[in-house]
């Protein structure tokens, strides 16, 4: 049998943490757990919301769908600016090591404000025109962005070993930042092949 | 002849020189419309980010900006529409998607604010709130504890008190 003061002890153990408990709601207020990573998401699908069918050999003239979709993980409301870019195989793409964007210029953008654990999504429509092959060449003179065109003017060579002349349609996600007071890339990017082909 | 050849050739040169001349400044004037474009673009864009930045406070403090996001993302839709047209080269249009854009913008700073404010008072309410059910709660609880030892202190001594050595007992039968 245990003696009085052991039971005493007990008692102001039990005491203690009654007080704990009770003040476990006010001590909240000051005491900050970690918490988890911030971080955001960025992503494309196919025309059916699947990931798949993102039109891999595309035809001049042809309308492409897919979507484009961001969520915000950064556990506050944040302003995002996507970014839609087209390159040939030997134009830069983002480094993602380094963190910096591609160097090319932005054709069309999105800008999105969502609240933490909110998703956004958008649909990205694209078709190219004044499409000429040559004997190892293809050359696209527009592009066209959701009815909106742009003159690139790029030229991609026969790639032996994928068989084929392919552009990159690829989107860059920028996330403001209010320390800075500036849109910063937020080092994540997706990218779609495309791989122009001859009109049957 | 002579005489009409070179007025006849005045003449050309001086409706060259006029058109040079109209040329080189609608070309002065277009860029300098780009100009005004690109800046007022800029001008949209760092209202943007501003009023982000004073709703992104206003969140901070605990208010709901849901409605303010709403409309924060209708401006945002305008001026990317805005940069995508003057990137297209359609300087017009982009002119009206700006105007839009700000017009949009207006009023979200200060409902912000006001926002901000309501929230903080909430905050600081909610807070004095916690600490007095904190307290209240402690010494309650405490206060229970206290007459609960004491009691069984009693009872444990009472019990202790009323107990009969085993040997006696033992004696006894």
């Amino acid at each position: 049998m245990l003696n009085l003061e052991d039971y005493k002890a007990m008692f102001i153990v039990a005491g203690l943490i009654g007080v704990l408990l009770c003040a476990s709601p006010a001590l909240s207020l000051v005491l900050h757990l970690p918490m988890g990573e911030k971080f955001s998401e960025l992503w494309i699908l196919g025309p059916e919301h699947m990931a798949e069918n993102y039109a891999p050999n595309i035809r001049a003239g042809e309308s492409y769908l897919v979507y484009v979709d961001v969520a915000n993980h950064m556990r506050s409301s944040a302003y995002y600016v996507v970014y839609i870019k087209f390159r040939n195989q030997s134009e830069p793409l983002p480094n993602s090591t380094l963190g910096t964007p591609s160097s090319l210029e932005p054709l069309y953008e999105y800008r999105a404000f969502l609240r933490s654990d909110e998703t956004w999504e958008a649909t990205l429509d694209f078709s190219v025109f004044n499409v000429s092959f040559s004997e190892n060449r293809t050359h696209v003179g527009i592009l066209r962005i959701n009815d909106v065109a742009f003159s690139v003017g790029k030229s991609a060579l026969w790639d032996a070993d994928l068989m084929g002349c392919y552009y990159q349609l690829f989107i860059e996600l920028w996330i403001y930042d209010s320390e800075a007071n500036a849109v910063q890339f937020h080092n994540r990017s997706v990218g779609l092949w495309l791989n122009m082909t001859i009109p049957a | 002849m002579n005489r009409a050849s070179r007025r006849i050739t005045q003449i050309l040169t001086f409706i060259g020189l006029i058109l040079l001349l109209t040329g080189l400044a609608s070309k002065t004037l277009l860029v300098a419309y780009g100009l005004d474009e690109a800046a007022k673009i800029a001008e949209a864009d760092n209202a943007l980010k501003q009023t982000f930045g004073v709703v992104l406070a206003a969140e901070k403090e605990g208010a709901n900006v849901s409605a303010l996001i709403t409309k924060m993302n209708q401006a945002g839709m305008l001026l990317a529409q805005a940069e995508v047209d003057y990137r297209s080269g359609n300087s017009e249009e982009a002119a009206n998607k700006t105007a839009q854009c700000l017009a949009a913008l207006q009023g979200v700073s200060d409902e912000a604010l006001a926002m901000k404010d309501q929230a903080l008072k909430n905050a600081q309410q909610a807070f004095w709130n916690m600490i007095t059910v904190t307290i209240v709660s402690s010494i309650i609880f405490v206060i229970v504890l206290v007459l609960v030892w004491h009691w069984f202190s009693n009872h444990y001594l009472h019990r202790l008190l009323k107990m009969k050595p085993e040997a006696v007992v033992d004696v006894e039968s």
